[in-house]
């Protein structure tokens, strides 16, 4: 190619570049990004995909299971042995009394000892599927942001706290309220609940109402602190907090 | 060349970054805020003529402040502070702030005792004229609200103070006020008791101007949406046949001209102009039964929209805001309840199933409410709900002197959509009153031994 057809070539490219790019900062000017309320967004949960495995280190699980197993079948054999060894016998007519007193101690500690091999029999059965599978990535499902369960319930009665909170401390004169402003501000929170840092990111136009809403803001905190898996994106996203709306 | 390839790696480096998608983040909605009135301190308006005050000045400037302290105290922002509380005496200190304006008042003074907002205003008389020049400001910024000054002849002294009202209402909320509507209603006449006259005064009952004179029963009178005509139905003599009929008139504010408009025989009543004041709809009973027709505003192109069902009784009609949708009131279910239907009157729905009697529906300024008349036990009280019917909600509750529930009746929206007038007789007489939409802020409008009854708030009138 020669260097007039590689800078055509490139001028194209920067032309086509700068479309997009133009395309790209209209949209972020004048489309600006709904944020996703993450309480109603679809949620997935990921899973990573599977580690290679070595041969000879077979997983800790199946070790344990071979050996319960072989101790399962290895535990039988005792007592039956030693059944046979305790089989009654005919009493002995010469010390019927002392023979009688013997046998029946022989006889308690045969069910003592075979109460203990049930025992330990149940323990390893219960032991085997106690037993938790070593973590590998591939079969460890990943936290992701998925909210079900006792995470959502946990996250929304946080949110529902922030919220009352704020709400309590959101006072207007009734003409401000008339006027119908709106303001949005986004609060950086810590693991504590403190606010780290507020910023305007939408103004309502007014500054009086500005103010009202950063009074609301100021007069909550601080604020509950947050549940575990939302320290990380409140200390860094943040919440946008809508005056109203 | 390579200056070239540079400015192309830094284009597709800021598309790149331009292109990461943003986090999602975390959005909650505080909703609606509490809300407070506003301390105002309205001081006393300083006469500043060249000639010294006599009475008749004194009370030019005693007028326009009760009607701003009016205006403003119905407009539920304000609390008033009393002169009592004042650190510094208002006739002593000039309009303006100090430093600024030597001897201007001092807004530390203001700011102690709490007070959000400061009106500073003067006014002089000049012959036959008046002019007001008045300061609002917001004391915790120091900043001028309002600033102007307002010049007519004594005799719209009242309009003066209103046009005030509105023009700080409006620099306020950003929307228009109401104080220079005006409210149109019959009124029993003076002389013959059993009579009825319309009659069309200001929001608050100042300046009442009998605009009929037929020596009968007038009433039902409705605003054009212009706000420059008044439609009423009245029991007109006809010499021809020597017989009274319930006729419909309509009524040019300006001109003080009136148009015999329908004269069907039987009811010509209920008149509602359409948007655009081009056509109207009208009660009529010329086949024996009420029902709703839409007509030109002259009262032809006569087209029937209600027909029953079995003799079924349609009336009332009120045209929602955009035209689209007209709500009335029909026995047609048994009891009569409130209905909607499309302005060509299909699709009829029924809105209201509570009560036993439910009347009057007025569409609220921004179409999302109705009020209406609704009895239910032994009296009617104002009732709002949402055009869905749900949010059904009871806005009166009053007491006859003699200890039993009052009626209220006959409800109409300001243009606001702020307040809502409607006639009570709770004083024993049929009086206006308004109320706002979430039945606080109670005020009576007329206050004399007359009964006033079917009340219409005019549109915007400024």
């Amino acid at each position: 190619m020669t260097a007039d057809g590689l800078e055509r070539t490139l001028i194209i490219s920067l032309i086509g570049h700068l479309a997009i790019a133009s395309v790209i900062f209209l949209r972020a000017a004048f489309v600006p990004e709904q944020p996703i309320e993450i309480r109603n967004a679809i949620k997935v949960d990921i899973v990573g995909l599977p580690e290679k495995m070595d041969e000879p280190s077979l997983p800790l699980s199946q070790t344990k299971e071979t050996l319960a197993t072989a101790d399962k079948e290895k535990a039988p054999l005792a007592p039956i042995k030693e059944s046979k060894v305790e089989t009654p016998t005919l009493p002995d007519p010469k010390g019927p009394k002392k023979d009688l007193a013997k046998s029946q101690k022989r006889a308690l500690e045969e069910l003592k000892r075979r109460a203990a091999l049930d025992r330990i029999r149940e323990q390893l059965a219960k032991g085997k599927s106690q037993e938790p599978a070593r973590l590998v990535r591939g079969n460890q499902i990943s936290p992701g942001n998925a909210l079900s369960g006792l995470d959502k319930i946990a996250y929304d009665r946080y949110f529902d706290e922030l919220r009352e909170k704020m709400r309590a401390n959101f006072s207007l004169p009734q003409w401000l309220a008339d006027a119908g402003y709106k303001a949005q501000i986004q609060v950086l929170i810590d693991e504590r609940g403190l606010i780290v840092k507020k910023i305007l990111i939408s103004s309502s136009g007014n500054e009086v109402f500005d103010a009202k809403a950063i009074e609301a803001v100021d007069a909550s905190a601080p604020l509950p602190a947050p549940p575990q898996r939302l320290q990380g994106l409140l200390s860094t996203s943040g919440i946008i907090f809508g005056f109203p709306e | 060349m390579q200056k070239l390839v540079t400015f192309l790696i830094i284009v597709l480096l800021s598309t790149t970054a331009l292109g990461q998608n943003e986090d999602s983040k975390i959005y909650i909605d505080v909703g609606q805020a509490q809300v407070k009135k506003s301390l105002l301190a309205l001081t006393p308006l300083v006469y500043i003529g060249s000639q010294s005050a006599d009475s008749s000045h004194i009370r030019a400037g005693q007028d326009l402040y009760q009607v701003i302290y009016n205006d403003l105290n119905t407009s539920g922002f304000f609390t008033f502070i009393k002169p009592e509380a004042y650190l510094e005496d208002p006739a002593k200190v000039g309009l303006r702030p100090a430093p600024q304006t030597v001897g201007g008042f001092d807004f530390n003074n203001w700011k102690t005792i709490g007070a959000e907002f400061l009106t500073r205003a003067a006014y002089n008389i000049i012959g036959s004229d008046i002019s007001l020049e008045i300061y609002i400001y917001h004391v915790p910024t120091a900043k001028l609200v309002l600033g102007r000054t307002y010049r007519g002849t004594l005799s719209v002294t009242r309009k003066l103070a209103h046009s005030l009202a509105n023009d700080l209402i409006k620099a306020l909320t950003g929307k228009r006020g109401m104080f220079v509507s005006k409210l149109t209603a019959s009124r029993q006449d003076n002389r013959l008791k059993s009579a009825k006259e319309i009659y069309v005064m200001d929001w608050d009952g100042a300046n009442a101007q009998k605009i009929s004179s037929h020596n009968s029963i007038a009433l039902s009178p409705a605003w054009s949406n212009k706000g420059d005509k008044v439609a009423y139905t009245a029991f007109a003599y006809h010499t021809a046949n020597k017989t009274r009929n319930a006729d419909l008139f309509v009524y040019e504010i300006v001109t003080g001209k009136r148009f015999l408009t329908s004269y069907r025989k039987g009811m010509n009543s209920g008149a509602a102009f359409i948007p655009g004041d081009q056509e109207m709809l009208i009660t009529l009973s010329m086949d024996g039964t009420a029902d709703i027709f839409r007509m030109s505003a002259d009262g032809r192109n006569l087209k029937p929209l209600t027909r029953g069902p079995n003799r079924a009784m349609n009336v009332e009609p009120a045209v929602s805001p955009d035209g689209r949708t007209i709500a009335f009131s029909s026995d047609r279910a048994g009891r009569p309840h409130i209905f909607l239907m499309n302005s060509d009157g299909t699709n009829v729905r029924r809105l209201t199933f509570a009560g036993k009697y439910n009347s009057s529906p007025a569409w609220s300024p921004d179409g999302k409410m109705i009020a209406f008349a609704g009895y239910d036990s032994n009296h009617f009280d104002i009732f709002v709900m949402n055009i869905d019917g749900t949010g059904l909600k009871r806005l009166t509750d009053a007491r006859k002197p003699n200890g039993k529930p009052a009626n209220n009746e006959s409800p109409s929206w300001s243009p606001d959509g702020r307040h809502i007038v409607f006639s009570s007789d709770r004083t024993g007489n049929l009086q206006l009153y308004i109320v706002s939409p979430d039945g606080t802020n109670e005020r009576r409008i007329t206050n004399d031994n007359y009964n006033w009854d079917k009340p219409k708030w005019s549109p915007f009138l400024d």
